[in-house]
């Protein structure tokens, strides 16, 4: 993929987003009123303006000249390979409290992705999640999410 | 005298044991956050601020700033000694910094960096302490129409002087913005721009969008790259530091020079990343010594550092006196002002004088404090980089996915960093720059809020922001900044036609 292509994207992604706040701008008051101007009048003009920054970005790119590739297939394979589990670790964590999907995330990411042997890896993913309970819940008292497993060791 | 007093008033706020403690914690966090990749400042100050919701506003503001010191000395560290900058305004750093390592003056190069930092922090915090009284004095006479001015300019000066691409900086303002303007709007209380999302109700956390942005962002970019430390070894002896301070007087013009750029690009929002680029591109193209540039030469390394420390001390300038921050981590930082329930702005200086030159203060103690510190450390953190990047991002993201759901205890915090991050990557990938995003997240509310009072003052005329010379001379500015690039260009074309004339 070209990388104009990738500018062209974001720039229509953005446009779109543009779009979007103008949109639920205009279910509100977008003009004067005795109070000034209402809720949707600061949104409005924002939107519109990211909508036109967003076109004219995307033009200039699909009317220019061809950039070089985006992202190499080796280099996407590394981004997807970190940012994958690293969405699957987020999505979980409401679900299953910080604790558990955290020590499957670092067994996954140290022993895959770092190519540490596997009991290194066991070791880091068995010893940072505490570490962290230690660090944050008893030191700094700040509560993570917690899970079934949390529950059933009474860690609340 | 009325500095000399509150400075030493500050001086007793801040030099007591449990703040010099705070101090030395922050400076450790600081070099760590500098030197580990994807974790910078700005996310740095977001990942710690929701530990600082228990401390006392004064405590809070030096454990931050001190992070801060400590993290813009960590990132010139791996500039340095791996070719991998820590933080963005240290990359002008790997320019000479790191080819002077490479032929065996990593000592010099470090201490000299160190120095040239230190030199700056220092000049930077001496302007803040004497101008930052007269500023907010004069920023008290500020109607709402002044107000909105101020931060208009703040938004233009990004867009005409931060170095990126005019257009793509605007979009990244504009998306702030748009950000900013998610949940319930402060003046009429009216829910806008959740987009059928519940949680949206409460606004995007600006704190979530930085751990985003600049944490999982910078950690995939560096990912793509298959980050290989060019590894130079550390040792730093007392006798390295001597030399280095005394070749200093060398570079005095070069000091004095970065220094200016960095103290204006720290008040007028440029940011450190802006001023250390343009301090070295400055030096490069002035300097007796230019031809060296990009071999090991010092000058080279002394330019940027001073103008990024310089920055990023009076980066806070505008932010207490104005509620304009400076740099991206200055906003993080007023951020954390509001949740601590305090209002920047010149209010501060007559309600908090202790909090204002306790942090003032502050700064120079934990300056000195973050040059003994990472003078003496700097062996110990570079041999965290021996650890393979592959075992460290996935601590560092762990970090970063905890630390948004400590925000506010929400699972779609951490869904939107997620988001954020990708969007981070992509930003870094096509040059669109991050910090006016951060920048009009925070300002965004305080811009409308501004914009409106004015408009209910002139009954809807936007003659209001011209009818005195302090808020038409800020808008003539603010506009004179926003159109500089065209306005540069138009200067570059009337230069060269002449030149086409003589030779037709």
């Amino acid at each position: 993929m070209d990388r104009r292509v990738a500018e062209a994207g974001l720039a229509l992604l953005i446009a779109g987003f543009g779009l979007a706040v103008v949109l639920s701008a205009l279910r509100h008051d977008v003009g004067w009123n005795p109070t000034g101007p209402g809720a949707g009048y600061v949104p409005l003009r924002v939107g519109s303006l990211l909508i036109a920054g967003g076109v004219v970005i995307a033009l200039r790119n699909a009317l220019g000249p061809l950039q070089g590739r985006f992202v190499t297939f080796g280099a996407g394979r590394r981004i997807l390979g970190m940012f994958i589990p690293t969405a699957a670790f987020g999505l979980l964590m409401p679900w299953l409290g910080t604790y558990v999907p955290m020590a499957l995330y670092l067994f996954w990411m140290t022993w895959r992705e770092g190519r540490l042997r596997w009991p290194v890896a066991l070791a880091v993913a068995l010893l940072v999640p505490p570490a962290f309970y230690l660090l944050f819940e008893a030191w700094l008292m700040v509560p993570l999410a917690k899970g079934p497993l949390e529950e059933a060791l009474g860690i609340w | 005298m009325g500095e000399a007093n509150a400075l030493l008033h500050g001086f007793e706020v801040a030099l007591t044991f449990h703040h010099i403690a705070l101090m030395f914690a922050g400076v450790l966090i600081g070099i760590l956050v500098g030197v580990l990749p994807g974790l910078g400042a700005p996310n740095g100050v977001a990942l710690l601020l929701p530990l600082t919701f228990t401390m006392s506003p004064v405590s809070a503001i030096i454990l931050l700033s001190s992070m801060y010191w400590g993290a813009l000395f960590g990132g010139s560290t791996t500039s340095i000694l791996f070719n991998i900058p820590g933080e963005p305004s240290s990359v002008a750093t790997t320019f000479d910094g790191h080819p002077m390592a490479k032929q065996g003056r990593a000592a010099e190069a470090l201490a000299t960096a160190f120095l040239a930092a230190g030199f700056g922090a220092l000049v930077g915090v001496i302007v803040v302490t004497l101008i930052a009284d007269d500023i907010a004095m004069f920023a008290l006479r500020f109607s709402p129409a002044e107000y909105f001015a101020v931060y208009l300019l703040a938004f233009c000066a990004f867009i005409g002087m931060g170095g990126a691409d005019p257009l793509k900086t605007a979009v990244s303002v504009l998306l702030g913005l748009g950000f900013a303007a998610i949940g319930i709007d402060t003046v009429s209380g009216e829910v806008r721009l959740t987009f059928g999302f519940d949680e949206l109700v409460k606004g995007v956390s600006f704190l979530v969008a930085v751990i985003g942005l600049f944490g999982i962002g910078e950690l995939l970019a560096t990912a793509e790259e298959e980050m290989k430390a060019d590894e130079v070894s550390a040792k730093l002896g007392l006798g390295a530091v001597l030399r280095a301070l005394l070749s200093m007087p060398r570079h005095i013009v070069a000091l004095l020079r970065s220094t200016a750029i960095g103290v204006w690009m720290g008040i007028t929002p440029g940011g450190p990343t802006a001023a250390s680029f343009m301090s070295y591109g400055v030096a490069r193209r002035f300097s007796r010594r230019r031809k060296n540039f990009g071999r090991g030469e010092p000058e080279g390394v002394v330019s940027p550092e001073t103008a990024d420390h310089a920055a990023g001390v009076s980066a806070l300038l505008p932010m207490l006196a104005l509620g304009v921050p400076g740099s991206a981590t200055a906003a993080v930082m007023m951020g954390g002002l509001m949740i601590w329930g305090l209002q920047p702005g010149p209010m501060l200086f007559q309600e908090r004088p202790d909090f204002v030159w306790g942090l003032i203060a502050s700064i120079y103690v934990a300056n000195i404090v973050a040059l003994v510190t990472v003078l003496s450390t700097v062996p110990i953190f570079a041999g965290i980089m021996r650890l393979p990047f592959a075992v460290l991002a996935p601590l560092i993201l762990t970090i970063c996915l905890t630390g948004a759901w400590m925000v506010s205890g929400s699972g779609f915090d951490v869904l939107l960093a997620l988001g954020f991050g990708l969007i981070g990557w992509l930003f870094k990938k096509l040059d669109y720059p991050i910090a006016p995003l951060v920048l009009a997240m925070v300002l965004g509310d305080k811009a409308e809020d501004a914009f409106r009072q004015s408009m209910l003052l002139s009954q809807g005329s936007l003659a209001i922001f011209w009818n005195n010379w302090l808020v038409a001379g800020l808008m003539a500015f603010a506009l004179v900044l926003l159109f500089f690039p065209l306005i540069q260009r138009g200067f570059a074309l009337v230069a060269t036609r002449p030149m086409k004339r003589s030779r037709a």
